[in-house]
C-alpha cells in the first residue's frame, strides 16, 4: 500500500513537472470561432428575469452555434458591477453580455459608470421587447388605474418597483406628474422580491416589465400598460393602456433584451459578430424557441429580432428619458 | 388536495421509488455543505446543465435532496475544525467545536446529524399538511416585522459576548459597518469599498466566513500540534457501537429538535430570509428558555441542536413562496424556478391546480432525503471523527489551500480570495485578543438585511420612524425582543439574591 | 521586572481591532459624505455607535495604563515563539499563492502552496511532503476543476490535460 501512494505521487508530481514545462502558447492556437463555450455575463441575479430568458435563447441557440453557454451573474450596484466586469473580459466574441436595456442603460447615465454605450460597448441584436405594466395583487382593492390614480391623489401611493434607475420607475413619475398623483417608489432591487412586496399587500402596487405580471398568472391584476397599445390584450385581462386610463400621453416605456459586445470586437472580429447575429436571428424564428418562451409563461408576442440600429436607438431613446428624470432618480 | 392514507402513501411511495437519484443527490449535498463556498445554489447552478437535461420530476427531486443534504453536511467542518460549511452553520460553531475540543466529536456530530434529519423531517411533514398556513406567513410578515425577527438574530451578539459585553459589542458593531459596505439598496451609489469594483455589492460573505472562521483558524490551530485539547478522553477509533449509542442519545433531545425546526420553518417561509437568520434565532431562543443558559458557548448539546434543527427547518420554508405564491423567497429557490419554467412547467398556485403530485411530490421528496439520510449517519459519526486527531501541520494548509477555492468560487474572483485572507487576519487578530468572530460574522451577514428591511419600512412610511411600531404582530415580537433582552440578567439577579437567601437562612440557626 | 508590571495585564493588541474599526468607520463616513440621506443614514448611525464603543474602550484601557492594571505589551498575539518563525513563513506562502495562482493555475499552486507548506511547518522526510501534496493537488483538481468545472485561471497542468483528454 505505502508503494502504492509512493508510486501514485511520483506519477503525479512528474505530470505536474512535465505540464510546467509545456509551453502554453502551442495550445492556443486560433481555431474556427468559436472554439469553445460561449460566455454570458448577465449582470441581476440568477433565477431573475434576465436569467430566465437568456437560458430559453441559448438551449435552442447552441443548435446553429454549435456551442454550449456558460453563464455568470453579477447583480451588483443596479448593474453597474457586471457592466464593468464584461468590459475587462476577453474582448475577441467569446464573451458576451446578456443586457436590459432599458435599466441597464438608465444606470449607466446615472451613476459614475466609465462606460459609454456605442463608444465601448454595442448592444448587436435584440431578443425581446416587452412594454412596462402597473399592477396590483389579486386580492388588491384597486380593480383600475383610475381608482390607484384618484388614492394617490388623496395619499402617497406605495409602488413596488425593481430599482429606481427603471423604464417602470420612470413611467410612475411621469404619470404622477401628469395627473397630480403622489406615488411613493419603493425599490426592491430585482423582480422577484418587488413582485412578492405587491402580492402580499406590503405596497400598494407594483410597476414592472409586463411579462412578470404576466408570469404570474392569477396571482397579478394589470392595470395599464405603458404603451401605444396593449400587444397581449388575451394574457392581461384586456388591460388599457396607460393613457387610455388616465388620460394622459406619455411615451411608450419598454425594455428590450439583447446581446451586446465590446466595441473594439466589432472592429476587430467583424465576421465573428455576424456570425453571432445571425445565428441569433436564427434562433429566434425557430419553432422550438417559441416554444420554450411560451413554456416559460413569456408571451410569444415580445420575441422581437431587432438588429443593432433598432437596439442602439433604444437605447439613445433611454438615455434622453433617463437625463430627463435624473434628479428624481438619483435623490440629488 | 385530499389527504388520505392512499394520497400520503402514494406520494412517499413514488418519492422512495426515485431513490437512485436521491442517494447521488444526497452524496453530492454532503460534500457541497461541508466545503465552504459550494453551499446548495452554487452547486445547483454549477450542475444546472445536468438537471437542465433530466426530466422535470428528476431535475427537482435531485435538486432538493441535494438542497437538503448540503443543509445537514455544512455543520460537519463547523463542528470538527471550526469552519461552518455555509452562514446557516456558523452559529453551530460556537458550541459544536468546544466540544470537539473537549474531545466530544462524537457526540456533536451525533447531535447535528440527529436534529438535521429529524428537523428536516418533522419541518417537511408539517409542510404537507400546513402549506396553504405557512404560505400566508408572508403576507402578515413585510419589511418592519422582518427588522425585528433580525434584531433576534443580532440580539445573540450581546449573549456570546457575555464574557467581556464591551469587545463584544464592538465586535458586533465592527461586524455590521463592514455588512454596510456597498451599494446601498435605494440609490446604488458605493459606500466604503475603498473604490474596489468587487466590492460594490457589499462584503462578499463567503470569503468573508472563510477568512474569519478557516483561515484564522488554520492559523490559530498550528499552536498546538492536535486540535483536541491534551488530557481529553477522546481517542483516534471508535466502535459502531458507541457512534449507534450516541445517535440513540440524541433523540432524548427531540422536544427542543420539533420546536427550533418549526421556528426554522416559519422563517424560511418568509420571503428573503434564510438559513443564517433562522439558526441565530434558533440559537438565541434555545439560550433564553435554557434552564443551563451559562453553559452555552462552552459545549453544550442544545446549542448544537438549536442552530442545526432550524437551518435544517428552512429547506423546506424556502420552498414555500415558490409553490404557493410562484415567486422565490431566496437564491436556491429561484434557481429551482428556472428548472421549472425552462420545462415550461408552471409554479405558484397554478402548479397546484395543474400538477399536484409534482408540488406535494416536491415535499414528499424532501421528506424522504432526509430519512434516506438516516444510514448516513452511521458511518459519518464513526469516521469523520477522526479527522481531530490528524497533526495540524498537515491539517491548517489543507483547510487553507481548499477553503481559498470555497472563497473563489461563488464569484469567480480572485479578489475574493483575497478578502478571505485579509478576513483571516481580523479573525486571527480578534481570535488572539478576545473579540468573537462569530459576532463580527453576524454583524456582516445581518447588517446589510436589516439595513434593506429598515429602509424599505422607511421609505414606504414616508420617513417616519414610528412605522417601526405600526403593527400589531411587529410590536408583539418587539415585547418578546425586550423581554428576550432584559430578562436573563434580571433572571440572573434573581437567582444570586435568592441564593444569597437561602445561604443566609442556612447560615442563621448556625450562626 | 517588580510584581506590579508582572501582574499587570498586556493590551496593546488588543486595541488593533478597535483602533482599524474606527478608521474603517471614519473612511466611511467620509465615503458617504456627499450622498443622499437614504444611503448614508444606516451607516452613520453605526459609525456613530461603533466610534463611541471604541471611545468607550478607550477609557478603559486608559484608566488600566494609569493604574498599572494594563500594559502596552503585544501579550500572546503571535502565540508560542518556538513555532513562530513556522507559522510566519506560512502565511507569507498563503499570500504568494495569492499571487501565482493566476500563472500556475489551480492545481499546480494548490501543489506548491501544501508540499511548501508542509515542509515549512516541519513535515519529514521531504518526500512524504511532496507526495501528500501532490495528492492533494490532484484530488482537488479532479473534484474542483473535472467534476464541478470551476473557471478557476487555468494554469499548464490544466490546459496539458484539456490538450490530453
Amino acid at each position: 500500500m505505502k508503494n502504492f501512494v509512493r508510486n501514485a505521487g511520483f506519477t503525479a508530481i512528474a505530470a505536474m513537472a512535465l505540464a510546467t514545462y509545456l509551453s502554453v502558447p502551442a495550445l492556443a492556437q486560433d481555431t474556427d470561432y468559436p472554439d469553445g463555450n460561449i460566455s454570458i455575463t448577465i449582470p441581476t441575479g440568477e433565477g431573475g428575469g434576465a436569467d430566465r430568458d437568456a437560458r430559453a435563447i441559448t438551449k435552442v441557440w447552441a443548435k446553429y452555434l454549435e456551442r454550449n453557454s456558460e453563464f455568470s451573474y453579477y447583480p451588483g450596484a443596479a448593474g453597474q458591477v457586471g457592466y464593468e466586469f464584461f468590459m475587462k473580459s476577453k474582448a475577441d466574441g467569446t464573451h458576451l453580455m446578456f443586457s436590459n436595456i432599458g435599466p441597464e442603460v438608465i444606470m449607466l447615465e446615472l451613476q459614475d459608470v466609465p462606460i459609454t454605450i456605442g463608444e465601448d460597448l454595442v448592444y448587436i441584436q435584440k431578443t425581446s421587447t416587452e412594454p412596462m405594466a402597473i399592477w396590483v395583487g389579486a386580492n388588491s382593492k384597486f380593480e383600475t388605474l383610475q381608482q390607484l390614480i384618484e388614492e394617490a391623489k388623496e395619499r402617497p401611493v406605495t409602488i413596488s418597483v425593481s430599482r429606481l434607475p427603471h423604464p417602470a420607475s420612470i413611467g410612475m413619475l411621469a404619470l404622477g406628474e401628469a395627473t397630480g398623483a403622489e406615488f411613493n417608489l419603493i425599490p426592491y432591487g430585482g423582480g422577484n422580491p418587488t413582485a412578492m412586496a405587491a402580492i402580499t399587500g406590503e405596497v400598494d402596487a407594483s410597476a414592472l416589465p409586463l411579462a412578470n405580471p404576466i408570469t404570474l398568472g392569477p396571482e397579478a391584476r394589470v392595470l395599464g400598460i405603458f404603451a401605444d397599445e396593449n400587444p397581449v390584450p388575451d394574457q392581461t385581462g384586456n388591460a388599457p393602456t396607460v393613457n387610455e386610463a388616465a388620460g394622459t400621453d406619455l411615451p411608450a416605456l419598454t425594455s428590450s433584451r439583447a446581446f451586446a459586445v465590446q466595441a473594439s470586437v466589432l472592429e476587430e472580429y467583424p465576421e465573428r459578430v455576424e456570425l453571432l447575429k445571425k445565428t441569433i436571428r436564427e434562433t429566434l424564428v425557430d419553432p422550438d424557441y417559441v416554444a420554450a418562451v411560451a413554456a416559460a409563461g413569456v408571451p410569444v408576442e415580445f420575441i422581437d429580432p431587432g438588429d443593432q440600429e433598432a437596439a442602439m436607438a433604444e437605447a439613445a431613446a433611454t438615455a434622453e428619458l433617463a437625463t430627463k428624470y435624473r434628479d428624481l432618480l438619483t435623490g440629488e | 388536495m385530499e389527504y388520505d392514507l392512499a394520497t400520503v402513501s402514494g406520494l412517499f411511495g413514488h418519492a422512495f421509488s426515485m431513490w437512485w437519484i436521491m442517494i447521488p443527490a444526497i452524496m453530492v449535498g454532503l460534500v457541497a455543505g461541508a466545503v465552504p463556498g459550494f453551499a446548495a445554489h452554487n452547486t445547483i447552478i454549477i450542475l444546472l446543465p445536468l438537471t437542465l437535461a433530466l426530466n422535470v420530476e428528476l431535475a427537482l427531486t435531485f435538486m432538493v435532496s441535494l438542497y437538503c443534504a448540503s443543509h445537514l453536511g455544512c455543520g460537519i467542518p463547523a463542528i470538527l475544525v471550526n469552519i461552518p460549511g455555509t452562514g446557516g452553520a456558523a452559529a453551530t460553531t460556537l458550541d459544536g467545536y468546544p466540544m470537539t475540543k473537549n474531545g466530544q466529536a462524537v457526540k456533536a456530530l451525533a447531535l447535528c446529524f440527529v436534529a438535521s434529519v429529524l428537523g428536516g423531517l418533522i419541518s417537511s411533514i408539517v409542510t404537507l399538511f400546513a402549506l396553504p398556513m405557512l404560505s400566508k406567513v408572508g403576507y402578515y410578515i413585510h419589511s418592519v416585522e422582518m427588522v425585528v425577527v433580525m434584531l433576534f438574530g443580532l440580539a445573540l451578539i450581546a449573549s456570546i459576548a457575555a464574557q467581556d459585553m464591551l469587545k463584544g459589542l464592538i465586535a458586533g458593531a465592527f461586524g455590521l459597518m463592514l455588512g454596510a459596505m456597498g451599494a446601498d439598496h435605494i440609490y446604488a451609489t458605493p459606500r466604503g469599498t475603498f473604490g474596489f469594483l468587487a466590492l460594490f455589492d457589499g462584503v462578499p460573505l463567503v470569503p468573508a466566513l472563510i477568512g474569519l472562521f478557516a483561515i484564522s483558524e488554520a492559523l490559530v490551530m498550528l499552536e498546538e500540534t492536535t486540535l483536541v485539547k491534551q488530557g481529553s478522553q477522546s481517542r483516534g477509533r471508535v466502535t459502531w457501537r458507541e457512534s449507534a449509542k450516541e445517535i440513540f442519545h440524541a433523540f432524548t433531545y427531540w422536544w427542543q429538535i420539533v420546536w427550533t425546526s418549526i421556528l426554522g420553518l416559519i422563517i424560511g417561509a418568509l420571503p428573503g430570509a434564510g438559513a443564517s437568520i433562522a439558526s441565530f434565532v434558533a440559537y438565541q431562543q434555545s439560550l433564553f428558555f435554557s434552564k443551563t443558559p451559562e453553559k452555552f458557548g462552552t459545549g453544550h448539546p442544545q446549542g448544537v441542536i438549536a442552530p442545526e434543527s432550524a437551518n435544517n427547518g428552512v429547506t423546506t420554508g424556502t420552498l414555500v413562496p415558490l409553490l404557493a405564491i410562484g415567486v422565490p423567497g431566496g437564491s436556491t429557490a429561484a434557481v429551482m424556478m428556472i428548472v421549472l419554467q425552462f420545462h415550461g412547467v408552471p409554479f405558484g398556485p397554478r402548479l397546484f391546480v395543474e400538477q399536484p403530485q409534482l408540488a406535494y411530490g416536491v415535499i414528499a421528496v424532501m421528506a424522504v432525503s432526509y430519512i434516506m439520510m438516516i444510514p448516513f449517519m452511521f458511518p459519518m459519526v464513526r469516521y469523520m471523527s477522526r479527522i481531530t486527531v490528524i497533526s495540524t501541520v498537515y491539517l491548517a494548509p489543507f483547510i487553507v489551500a481548499f477553503t481559498l477555492v470555497g472563497a473563489f468560487v461563488p464569484r469567480g474572483f480572485i479578489f475574493d480570495m483575497g478578502v478571505a485572507v485579509a478576513f483571516g487576519v481580523i479573525g486571527y487578530i480578534a481570535r488572539k485578543t478576545g473579540y468573537h468572530v462569530a459576532a463580527i460574522l453576524i454583524g456582516v451577514i445581518l447588517g446589510p438585511l436589516i439595513e434593506r428591511s429598515f429602509l424599505l419600512a422607511m421609505r414606504i412610511s414616508g420617513n417616519d420612524p414610528m412605522v417601526m411600531f405600526s403593527s400589531t404582530i411587529g410590536n408583539v415580537l418587539w415585547v418578546m425582543l425586550i423581554l428576550t433582552l432584559a430578562l436573563p440578567p434580571l433572571m440572573q439577579r434573581r437567582r444570586a439574591w435568592l441564593e444569597r437567601q437561602t445561604s443566609k437562612s442556612h447560615a442563621g440557626p448556625d450562626a | 521586572m517588580t510584581e506590579k508590571q508582572a501582574a499587570s495585564k498586556p493590551v496593546g493588541a488588543d486595541l488593533i481591532l478597535p483602533v482599524c474599526a474606527a478608521l474603517y468607520a471614519l473612511y466611511y463616513v467620509w465615503s458617504v459624505w456627499d450622498f443622499p440621506a437614504e444611503a448614508q443614514f444606516s451607516g452613520i448611525m453605526l459609525a456613530g455607535l461603533l466610534l463611541l464603543l471604541v471611545t468607550i474602550y478607550l477609557i478603559r484601557v486608559l484608566r488600566g495604563l494609569a493604574s498599572a492594571r494594563y500594559s502596552m505589551g503585544f501579550g500572546d498575539l503571535f502565540g508560542p515563539r518556538e513555532s513562530r518563525r513556522s507559522r510566519s513563513v506560512f502565511f507569507c506562502l498563503m499570500l504568494a499563492a495569492l499571487v501565482l495562482v493566476p500563472w500556475l493555475g489551480f492545481t499546480l499552486t494548490t501543489f506548491s502552496f501544501l508540499a511548501s507548506s508542509f515542509i515549512a511547518l516541519g513535515v519529514r522526510p521531504f518526500w512524504r511532503a511532496v507526495q501528500i501534496a501532490a495528492v492533494g493537488g490532484l484530488v482537488g483538481w479532479f473534484f474542483f476543476i473535472f467534476l464541478l468545472g470551476t473557471h478557476f485561471p487555468k494554469g499548464p497542468f490544466e490546459l496539458l490535460v484539456e490538450a490530453l483528454i
